[in-house]
């Protein structure tokens, strides 16, 4: 019994030796008949080059001699492309030729592509070698196909440049076409990157110039290569000569495949976006790949990668690729603007044409190797402010998801089968949701209570809540998507009432400690915003966090009207992103002005405790007075209805910056309108004019000349860029003396958020050779930093190759800086961190989306902070690591780095570099810290509460201890390790946020001068020395928290903690665990009271694991009944 | 498939541990035949060429621990490509063959390249150490890979691919059909393959 069907398949199977006996007959007889499946299955096992090499080394020959050029020799197996190629050789008479073209002898075989075979070739005539690139004949079958060979053949022929192949001649009617070309002896481009990586800079730009001005040669006849990629740049051997070939070619690849077959030919990864979504294409095209080819030279990997050809070509048409510069840090920043720029998504955005940029790579190969004598161009430096924009938005999302997929599905059918329905839904009202892919956004949507589906292609998403998320959880915000598949994300309500202080006095609660454990703005926001959410009217959009320091930030740049306490306010917002104290905010319904006809508006506002003093952070007007509900009908004027007009701007503007906006309405409208006739004495306006605005008021009616007009960004000089949603209504003015002028004013003004520089953005370090990259992000990200002002540092890893791979990421890094003024010169770091870091560690597997790890915090100090205040100033600050700077005012540079987290062995790696400016006025505090006198070193620390001081007889020394006596010392910390104390706070509602931030700086100096833990345990410590009664937390950073404390942030700030180590003198309750759900190891370092605390742990889903010091104290018994108390959890007790 | 006993940490890390006997004797084992079949390809006497590679396996004992995989192009291979050579050319440019060559200068082959190289005999030597790499490869997998099937598949493959016969012949001498030929000498190739590339892993 034979098959006499071929299946393909089958034949991976036998090869995999998945084949049971019987199967494996049924082949071998199909293989008896079936001569294409025999050479199928050859190819299968292994390339011939493998079949080749196999022969000849298990063969024993030694070559004559050992070429290292890419001739091949010929076994007696080869690929089927080449197999069917040689079908059509004609004989010959010469015993070393294979064959007959034409009068071309055959000698070999130089390679295979996607369009057809490359031959060596002996032209009898003229004596000279050659390569004869043979069309496939299945490409030969369409005639199409043919004639587009052979004309684009002859079109090449005639671009004579030394970086073009040159065409001998062409042959297209033969039953096989071929085109003679020159034998080149050398290696390709791509062959280069993949043996050496990432190549030299003069060899990329000298490479880069040539190809260009190949190109250049090719447009100037008209000619567009279309597949520019490295397979097909060819650098020949000892000459610096590169030269181009396959030109034009691969459009004759379109006409055959993509009518028969629906799929593209060959390898996208260069294609330019318009190729990609199938639009025709011009020269500028070539740019586009050239860019990417540039790309490939600088990185060692093309731009766009994806594991299908749909993906890729999705990335190519939508995304921007990863910066050239983050990949490899030595590629220059001019260059990446080139790059970038060739690589613009819209052709318009690219140079003007090949010849320019072969001449300004020129210019910059003569700058890299004479830096003195010849200088970058000035196009490249002009390239510099030019950021390449990324598509709006909105546009963007089109693009992605819906326009793109339509206008490929003929080409790509497999598009929709491999879409699954993400549906989202919500508890709650009006939520604006991202969906990322990757680092990809693929969808921004607004839900509504209740569902909303979209559908994507299957793949690996995060849902998440954009803008203000407290209160709100989001349910299985990771999905992966199968085909087909629907999945479901929700997004609840917390019930947040039971963590809630029971009498939240707002300005008591938004004076929360200046630690970056407890988010004083945020917190204050977050009072503001749950206390307004128990008010009756709730139709305004909440506050934001972004949206206070948007506003702080642009007062204090604009704002020259401000009180100095207000000045000192929004400083401390703007600059530390700290709450000032004294200060909370309010939200009222109020009448705008107090007079006969006041319009209502909504008014959240900053108010300063004692004096009363008032600034608005936000105004909404919200309806007019009652006479002017109903409209005066207007018949008469030209233009639309109000509604009309509002309708259709709200369906055109609805998000500033990604931050959904609400709609304009009617009422605010009208009321905006009346309320500006208040203002007619800043006006310079006409009364006519400003009577016309008020009849629009009255009729609901817009003229013709009346628009609205939204302006979302706004940039400062100093290189700040503030998004205020600011909408206004304009109208041209008509009247003598101001024609061409245009009057408009404010309808709504939303403070959405602001960006300064670039110091909140990852600064990316060069990867490791195990594909890690580190980067760092400072919080806050300002333009420049006070002295003394603590910086908070976020660590952040990715992997830039495409597997993961696995790290124990510490919740705390450790890291190493060094300062540097604009001179080079080395500027001093006073260090205070332990080489072990206090803080745990989890394990993940890296990807390509960043992941984050906090760093300790630092500060900056002035050279003249005398020697022996040094470390004073520092716990005053609560920074762990002092940078001295001498001349404020001045940029300095950062440089970080941490320890590979993917490989112990691997050392230290390069985490970016920050530029930070420091702020020329010397800082208050520092001023007030330097009038004081030194406080008296050598004191043993000591925080007691005055009213609760007990216990612990023996070490008590005095009742009460105020603030200024509470400092760090090390020495005395060393003897207390000796000598262990134990000073015990007792923590309730008497323990006001002054004693609290006391105790917090106090603790973590200790904390992060001490190294109680390993990090590679991943644990997290309980001081021996504090010990808190009443209810406490464990938390990051190795410090205890007091639940009052971890109530108003909330438990799920700690959440993440897996590893919990508990090193109280004695365990009483293990209860207060409870809500650090993700604790999967817990180690008891000391003795338990009572086997039944662990009772507590059943609440600990993911609790695998319990580690008993051997003094825990526990018996067997015991110990097994813990076992039996907490089923799953391993229980082990220390030798 | 763990078709090769080294872990996944290169045979490289492990032999700069000097008590790791064991990783020192598979290294010699894989290298050894390398190195003597280049020094004998280089026109050395066999047994000049069996000194050279003793000193050459010595040198890199003594400097092993020195070296760093600081990029990606600087494979292990490459270093011992430029040991071998600077061994090579040393032994060549100093006649009497290696006479007076002390311990120390074991050494030196690893950092020193003879001030009389001649740059062509340079990328020879480099090209023959790669080819002689791939041979050695391509032994020890098919050494393997022949114990592991059955001895007529191998023949199949043995007759074709190395003995040079036509499939058809093969299909003759060993009585067996066409299809079953191409079928054998495929699935060895495939195996092959995979033996290579997991030694080639091992080894970086």
């Amino acid at each position: 019994m034979t098959i006499k069907t071929c299946n393909i398949s089958r034949l991976d199977s036998f090869l995999r030796n998945d084949m049971t006996q019987q199967e494996e007959q049924l082949l071998t007889s199909h293989l008896d008949e079936c001569a294409a499946c025999r050479e199928e299955l050859e190819y299968r096992a292994a390339e011939e080059s493998f079949w080749q090499e196999a022969s000849m080394l298990l063969g024993g020959s030694q070559p004559s001699s050992y070429n290292t050029s890419r001739d091949f020799r010929f076994g007696s197996t080869r690929s089927p492309q080449i197999e069917s190629a040689f079908k059509q050789l004609a004989p010959t008479d010469d015993p070393n030729s294979l064959g007959r073209i034409g009068s071309y002898e055959i000698k070999g075989v130089v390679g295979a592509g996607g369009m057809g075979v490359v031959l060596k070739a002996q032209d009898r005539s003229l004596d000279r070698i050659v390569a004869i690139k043979v069309m496939s004949p299945h490409l030969a079958s369409s005639g199409a196909a043919r004639k587009r060979f052979a004309r684009e053949a002859k079109a090449a022929a005639a671009v004579l440049h030394p970086n073009v192949i040159a065409i001998h001649s062409v042959a297209s009617e033969d039953s096989m076409p071929y085109l003679v070309m020159p034998f080149i002896r050398g290696t390709s481009l791509q062959k280069r990157i993949d043996s050496h990586g990432p190549l030299p800079l003069t060899d990329t730009l000298r490479i880069g110039s040539q190809i260009a001005a190949g190109l250049a040669a090719a447009h100037d006849q008209g000619l567009v290569h279309r597949d520019i990629k490295p397979a097909n740049i060819l650098l020949e051997e000892g000459v610096e000569r590169v030269t181009l070939t396959d030109f034009g070619l691969a459009r004759a690849v379109d006409d055959a495949s993509m009518t028969c077959s629906g799929v593209i030919a060959g390898t996208p990864q260069y294609m330019s976006p318009e190729q990609a979504r199938g639009k025709p294409i011009d020269a500028r095209s070539d740019l586009f790949s050239l860019g990417s080819v540039l790309y490939a030279m600088c990185t060692g990997r093309s731009p766009f990668r994806a594991e299908t050809t749909y993906g890729i070509l999705h990335r190519i048409a939508n995304d921007n690729p990863t910066s050239v510069c983050e990949v490899n840090s030595d590629v220059p920043v001019w260059l990446e603007h080139i790059i970038q720029r060739l690589m613009a998504k819209h052709p318009d955005e690219r140079f003007e044409s090949a010849a320019q940029i072969a001449d300004l790579q020129e210019k910059c190969l003569a700058h890299v190797q004479q830096p003195h004598t010849s200088h970058l161009p000035q196009e490249v430096l002009a390239l510099a402010p030019k950021k390449i924009r990324r598509p709006p938005i909105e546009k963007f999302i089109a693009a992605a998801v819906f326009f793109f997929a339509l206008a490929l599905a003929g080409v790509f059918i497999v598009l929709e089968l491999n879409k699954g329905t993400l549906t989202i839904q919500s508890d709650v009202d009006d939520i604006q949701v991202r969906i990322t892919r990757g680092e990809n956004v693929v969808n921004e949507l607004n839900v509504t209570k209740g569902s909303k589906s979209v559908r994507v292609a299957a793949g690996q998403y995060k849902v998440e809540i954009i803008g203000k998320t407290d209160g709100l959880t989001v349910e299985n915000g990771q999905v992966t998507l199968q085909r087909a598949d629907t999945e479901i994300v929700k997004i609840t309500l917390n019930n947040n009432d039971a963590n809630l202080p029971t009498n939240p006095s707002p300005t008591e609660a938004v004076q929360s400690p200046s630690s970056d454990l407890a988010d004083s703005l945020a917190l204050a926001v977050y009072q503001f915003n749950d206390l307004r959410m128990k008010a009756p009217l709730n139709d305004q959009p909440i506050l934001t966090k972004d949206e206070i320091l948007a506003c702080a930030s642009w007062n204090l740049e604009q704002n020259q009207e401000l009180t100095e306490t207000l000045q000192s306010a929004l400083a401390k917002i703007a600059k530390r992103h700290q709450w000032p104290e004294g200060w909370h905010i309010e939200g009222n319904y109020l009448d705008l002005p107090p007079d006969a006809t006041p319009v209502r508006a909504y008014r959240i506002s900053l108010v300063h405790a004692t004096t009363g003093e008032q600034f608005t952070i936000r105004e909404r007007y919200l309806e007019p007075p009652p006479a002017f509900a109903t409209p005066v009908l207007n018949t008469s004027a030209q233009g639309m209805q109000l509604a009309t007009a509002i309708k259709r701007f709200n369906s055109r503007y609805f998000q500033a910056n990604g931050v959904m906006q609400p709609p304009l309405t009617d009422d605010e409208v009208v009321a905006a309108i009346i309320h500006h006739r208040t203002k007619r004495d800043e006006a310079d306006v006409s009364d006519s004019l400003l009577e016309k605005f008020q009849e629009i008021a009255r009729t609901r009616f817009l003229p013709e000349d009346v628009s609205f007009e939204v302006i979302p960004t706004f940039g400062s000089e100093g290189g700040t860029t503030y998004t205020i949603w600011s909408v206004r209504i304009k109208l041209f003015q008509d009247e003598a003396g101001k024609e061409g002028w245009t009057y408009a004013f404010t309808i709504r003004e939303q403070f959405v958020s602001v960006k300064h520089g670039n110091a909140g953005e990852i600064h990316w370090g060069k990867p490791a050779e195990n594909g890690l990259q580190a980067g760092v992000r400072l919080a806050p990200a300002l333009l420049a930093y006070e002295l003394g002002q603590k910086i908070n540092v976020d660590l952040c890893y990715r992997n830039i190759l495409t597997k993961p791979i696995s790290a124990g990421v510490p919740n705390f890094s450790g890291y190493e800086v060094k300062a540097f003024d604009a001179n080079d010169a080395f500027m001093e770091v006073l260090d205070f961190q332990e080489p072990l870091i206090v803080g745990g560690a989890r394990s993940e597997a890296i990807g390509n989306e960043p992941t984050t790890s906090h760093g300790l915090s630092f500060a900056f100090a002035p050279t003249s902070l005398p020697l022996d205040r040094r470390d004073e100033y520092r716990a005053q600050t609560g920074a762990s690591i002092l940078i001295f700077v001498e001349q404020p005012g001045k940029p300095y540079r950062l440089q970080f780095s941490v320890r590979n987290i993917a490989d112990e062995d691997a050392g230290n790696m390069s985490a970016g570099e920050v530029e930070v400016t420091i702020e020329p006025e010397v800082a208050k505090e520092l001023e007030q810290f330097l009038n004081t006198k030194p406080a008296s070193v050598g004191q043993p620390l000591s925080i007691r509460d005055s009213t609760q001081n007990k216990i612990n007889a023996g070490h008590e020394k005095s009742a009460d201890v105020v603030p200024s006596d509470v400092i760090y010392d090390s020495r005395s910390s060393e003897a207390s390790d000796e000598n262990p104390s134990s000073s015990q706070v007792k923590i309730d509602d008497s323990f006001t946020t002054t004693k609290l931030r006391t105790y917090l700086t106090a603790a973590q100096s200790q904390a992060s001068s001490r190294g109680w833990v390993e990090s590679q345990r991943g644990r997290i410590v309980m001081s021996p020395n504090y010990q808190f009664e009443g209810p406490w937390y464990v938390a990051k950073g190795a410090l205890p928290l007091p639940k009052i404390l971890v109530d108003t942030i909330g438990i799920d700030y700690f959440s993440s903690v897996k590893h919990v180590t508990l090193d109280c003198e004695e365990i009483y309750d293990l209860s207060k665990l409870v809500g650090l759900t993700q604790v999967e190891e817990l180690y008891i370092n000391q003795h338990v009271h009572d086997v039944r605390v662990f009772d507590a742990l059943r609440e600990l889903p993911q609790l695998k694991k319990i580690v008993l010091s051997k003094w825990s104290g526990l018996s067997q018994a015991e110990i097994e009944s813990i076992d039996k108390t907490l089923d799953h959890v391993e229980v082990v007790q220390e030798e | 498939m763990t078709q090769f006993p080294e872990t996944r940490e290169s045979l490289i890390v492990q032999i700069k541990d000097p008590s790791n006997r064991d990783a020192w004797g598979k290294f010699v084992d894989l290298y050894r035949p390398v190195i003597h079949r280049i020094a004998l390809a280089r026109g050395l006497q066999d047994a000049d060429a069996q000194d050279l590679t003793q000193h050459v396996l010595m040198a890199v004992a003594a400097s092993i621990g020195r070296w760093e995989k600081s990029t990606e192009s600087t494979r292990f291979r490459h270093w011992l490509r430029r040991v071998t050579r600077n061994a090579i050319l040393n032994a060549i440019s100093r006649r009497p063959p290696d006479q007076a060559t002390g311990t120390s200068s074991y050494q030196n082959i690893v950092t020193e390249i003879p001030e009389r190289a001649d740059h062509s005999l340079d990328d020879e030597t480099d090209s023959l150490i790669e080819l002689e790499y791939r041979r050695e490869l391509y032994l020890r997998a098919a050494a393997f890979v022949r114990t592991d099937v059955d001895p007529i598949t191998w023949q199949a493959f043995e007759r074709t691919v190395i003995g040079g016969l036509s499939n058809a012949q093969a299909a003759q001498e060993l009585g067996r059909s066409i299809g079953t030929i191409y079928a054998a000498r495929s699935r060895v190739m495939k195996r092959l393959r995979t033996a290579i590339a997991e030694i080639e892993e091992n080894h970086q």
